[in-house]
């Protein structure tokens, strides 16, 4: 019997709202799981969607951003803004194959303790259920396959399990 | 090629370039092969001969030279423009990258108002049935005496509908395996990059290396990143010349993403790029009812 999966989430959090709210569950004792890495951000504004991306390339499994509520923005827009990137990313993101299992927006103002242990809670068995994201591991086979077909070399990369630990044979 | 269409062409042109009120002309000339045709800068009345007329179907998108510097002495410039080269020019005016005194183009449109709704098959019949207009206009004049640029014909997206609604059917892992497969191919030549004229920053992302977004060897992860950007940066503005998957040499269906994420624009925020100068891009912008349905 293998071991419970254990996801790694991260999540990009603004500094103003959710960091504080994440900092108010603590200071109350709300108990969330562990699988969640925060990262501070100015503001929501700040996540570019590369950074979305290079989480999942460095081995994440899910992916949570987070910040103020509307009209709350230390910066008076900058989480407007985010917003509608998202809406764009997020189907472009489904589109290519990363669904919504692993991805999660959200608004937690830094009152909200409850709120944010309650989203990493159900964030974590969502993408728990989701199981690992083994998308770029399979992506280097797919790529490799392809290559073997044409007769060419395999690409440079070496197949990319999570902890990089499976070299190529 | 309609040779009386092409001879006008060089008419208006020259006739310009004679008094002086255009420096530059970019047009196309005759290509290396087939019908393929090749851009070509006019910048006295005796080259005028060169200039022909290529179809939307098989050309580059002309508006990519607008914007290059080597050129940036010269002024104004006329830019021999179809319908989807005119959208092009719309979204270089509406982020200020070309200034619209500096701007003039020799409009071309279609011999008849009854335009084909499959672009590919009556742009490639027809390259020559195309109207010159009879002197050199501002973009203003254009847009203002030709409703017909907004009507949007000669887009790209037709030809992407299929695979689109195909992809929309699978699964998200079949949507991997696709896309993975599709962007192992892709040599990272940045064709897609040089060929789209709204693709216009003199420093890319995919340079940028502190820190490094995007892997730039052709690798899986980079080609990933590098596609799934590209089409991003290009959300809202992309004004579907197709340019992009024409240029691309490994044949990726670039044309699925620019057409899925042209849909999610106009679905969302009910905008359609290339159209309006006056407009902001929807993703430099916001509401304050935008959707929200997504998150928590």
């Amino acid at each position: 019997m293998s071991e419970r999966f254990e996801p790694r989430i991260v999540a990009f959090v603004c500094t103003w709202c959710t960091y504080a709210g994440a900092d108010l569950a603590g200071t109350s004792r709300y108990v969330y799981p562990p699988n969640v890495r925060l990262i501070r951000v100015p503001c929501t504004g700040r996540v570019d969607a590369s950074f979305i991306l290079k989480a999942f390339e460095s081995g994440a499994d899910g992916v949570l951003v987070s910040g103020c509520h509307p009209g709350d923005c230390h910066y008076t827009s900058g989480n407007l803004h985010a917003r509608r990137r998202w809406n764009v990313f997020r189907e472009l993101l489904r589109f290519v194959g990363i669904g919504d299992d692993r991805l999660a927006f959200s608004w937690v103002s830094a009152a909200e303790g409850r709120k944010f242990a309650d989203l990493v809670c159900d964030l974590t068995e969502r993408v728990r259920a989701a199981g690992p994201f083994d998308g770029y591991g399979r992506m280097s086979y797919i790529a490799e396959a392809l290559a073997a077909e044409c007769g060419q070399q395999g690409p440079a990369e070496s197949p990319d399990d999570r902890d990089g630990r499976e070299g190529r044979a | 090629m309609n040779h009386s269409s092409a001879e006008q062409l060089q008419q208006v042109a020259a006739s310009a370039l004679a008094v002086g009120s255009v420096k530059l002309v970019i047009g196309h000339a005759a290509g290396a092969a087939g019908d393929r045709a090749a851009a070509c800068f006019v910048d006295s009345d005796d080259n005028v001969g060169r200039l022909t007329i290529a179809s939307p179907g098989v050309a580059t998108n002309l508006a990519v030279y607008a914007t290059r510097p080597e050129i940036s002495h010269l002024s104004p410039i006329a830019v021999v423009a179809d319908p989807p080269t005119l959208r092009a020019l719309v979204g270089l005016l509406q982020e200020g990258q070309v200034e619209a005194d500096r701007l003039r183009v020799i409009a071309l449109w279609p011999q008849t108002a009854e335009v084909s709704q499959s672009p590919s098959d009556s742009a490639d019949d027809d390259a020559g049935a195309w109207k010159v207009s009879g002197s050199v206009q501002t973009m203003e004049q254009v847009l203002a005496s030709h409703e017909w640029v907004a009507h949007g014909q000669w887009t790209a997206a037709a030809q992407a509908d299929d695979l689109v609604e195909r992809l929309l059917k699978m699964s998200d892992a079949e949507r991997w395996q696709f896309w993975s497969a599709e962007f192992a191919r892709c040599s990272r030549c940045y064709a897609c990059r040089a060929s789209c004229p709204l693709c216009y920053c003199r420093r890319c992302v995919a340079e940028k290396n502190q820190p490094q977004w995007i892997d730039t060897s052709a690798t899986p992860r980079g080609n990933f990143a590098w596609n799934v950007i590209r089409a991003f940066h290009l959300a809202g503005r992309c004004i579907d010349c197709g340019a992009c998957e024409r240029a691309c040499p490994q044949g990726l269906p670039l044309g699925a993403l620019n057409e899925f994420l042209r849909r999610t624009v106009a679905e969302k925020f009910d905008y359609r790029a290339g159209l309006e100068v006056d407009s902001t891009p929807p993703l430099a912008d916001f509401r304050t009812d935008d959707p929200e349905e997504f998150i928590r």
